[in-house]
């Protein structure tokens, strides 16, 4: 799960309070706030599972459970075709 | 095509209302007198008529019935009718949308006996003489009061409806403040349709720049039990999994005489009648309705204007189809606020799928 990206056919929005990732194809849409917003919008700008993982880490030093957090969000994502993700 | 379960049904058992509110979308008769319940007028369907209706929509998915109005308590065989419903299966909740003004005999005791999922009462200023002007009643406001009071101390879960065409935010933080003191569970904020005797209570207003403006200081002021309802479009992210969605490809409406239509629509629009329970089937009504049909192919897919252009069109089905339908006969027109929204250039544009050029 190392490199991860949108589909072609999901598009992230930002506004103020949060985003949305929105499936063209499906209509489907997931609303995501507070660090979820913050992992979507680094996926957005390309980072990868591992960057993403450091950034957290950096941002919530006294977090134990980041790593699993963040895995079992990104395989919500995926499962919900959300995301795409690579080994 | 795949014709899905019936949940809900909104029942009114009455096309009279004791008041005579400025904005009502449905303006039914008013009844002769403002605070006594009446018996059950010729035209009516009777309980045991509703018994068999509810035999036939259970096998058909039903899970949820609402009573609505004209006033539903009018009824002084009220009671009955909830006994049938409350009685009929133990899987069926249901609701009710009051103006608070009318107590049929033995509705407490029936209540204690079966509470109701939720009791919805019209409210619209804790100021009792703007409130009474707005319900078009002296006395109304003192007995709705009464009425919420009765429901909280009986642990029923109550929400006040606060309708709104002025679009002021103090008078709903003052609400909010009353809901809080007084116990009620939520306060839902309803702007005023322009359908019915609404269509020209909204006339002189401001428009679409006044709806959001009030939107955004109102829910930047309060909490999240209050619940303003404008389609999830023009809502902030925090605040669209709190907003209701209305289930109309899972609904019926039920009308005083027994016409079947979309939910109380069938007041307004004789067009969109669809039967009447008391001589169709409506195992039939539901799976053969031609307008039925229609609404299941066109609702959302077909959508124009803004709402067709929406990323929540398949949540959000329109906001109010019937409202829009009652507008251009139609049922794919867009919401009337998301098109003034958008004519205005103040459509969110992250919440549009293509966004403007």
């Amino acid at each position: 799960m190392e490199k991860i990206k949108y589909p072609d056919n999901v598009v992230f929005r930002e506004e103020p309070e949060g985003g949305i990732l929105f499936n063209v194809d499906t209509g489907e849409l997931k609303l995501v706030e507070n660090v979820a917003w913050g992992i979507c919008d680094l996926i957005e700008k390309g980072k990868r599972r591992s960057q993403i993982l450091d950034e957290l880490k950096r941002l919530y030093p006294d977090e134990t459970d980041l790593e699993k957090d963040l895995d079992s969000f990104l395989r919500e994502l995926t499962e919900a075709e959300f995301l795409l993700t690579e080994k | 095509m795949i014709i899905p379960p019936l949940k809900h049904l909104y029942v009114n058992p009455s096309g009279e209302c004791n008041l005579g509110c400025l904005h009502c979308w449905i303006a039914p008769e008013r009844s002769a007198t403002p605070f006594k319940t009446r018996k059950r007028s010729e035209m009516e369907f009777t309980p045991e008529e509703f018994s068999g209706l509810l035999e036939q929509a259970v096998e058909l998915g039903l899970i949820n019935l609402k009573f609505t109005g004209g006033e539903p308590l009018l009824r002084s065989d009220f009671t009955q009718l909830y006994r049938i419903s409350a009685e009929h299966t133990q899987k069926l909740t249901v609701d009710i949308e009051t103006n608070g003004t009318l107590v049929p005999d033995g509705l407490w005791d029936l209540f204690e006996e079966y509470p109701p999922g939720s009791v919805s009462v019209s409210l619209d200023s804790v100021s009792s003489g703007e409130h009474d002007d707005f319900r078009n009643t002296p006395g109304a406001w003192k007995r709705s009061v009464a009425f919420i009071g009765e429901l909280v101390k009986r642990g029923i879960s109550t929400q006040i409806i606060m309708s709104t065409a002025a679009f002021e935010v103090q008078p709903v933080l003052e609400m909010a403040s009353f809901c809080r003191n007084e116990g009620v569970s939520s306060l839902k904020i309803n702007p005023v349709q322009p359908v019915g005797r609404g269509e020209s209570l909204l006339d002189h207003r401001g428009g679409i720049h006044t709806i959001l403006s009030f939107a955004d200081e109102l829910l930047r002021s309060c909490g999240m039990s209050v619940i303003l309802d404008l389609p999830p479009a023009l809502l902030p992210l925090n605040r669209i999994k709190y907003s209701g969605r209305c289930p109309i490809h899972n609904l019926l409406g039920v009308l005083p005489d027994g016409g079947i239509s979309f939910c109380g629509i069938g007041f307004s629009c004789g067009e969109l009648v669809m039967g009447n329970f008391l001589k169709d089937n409506i195992e039939d009504i539901w799976n053969n309705s031609e307008l039925l049909a229609k609404l299941r192919v066109q609702v959302p897919a077909e959508f124009e204007g803004i709402c067709g252009n929406c990323i929540h069109k398949n949540r959000c089905l329109g906001n109010c189809v019937m409202q829009n339908f009652y507008s251009n006969s139609n049922f794919t027109s867009a919401y009337w606020m998301c098109r003034e929204a958008d004519r205005a250039g103040v459509f969110p544009q992250t919440r549009k799928i293509q966004p403007d050029a």
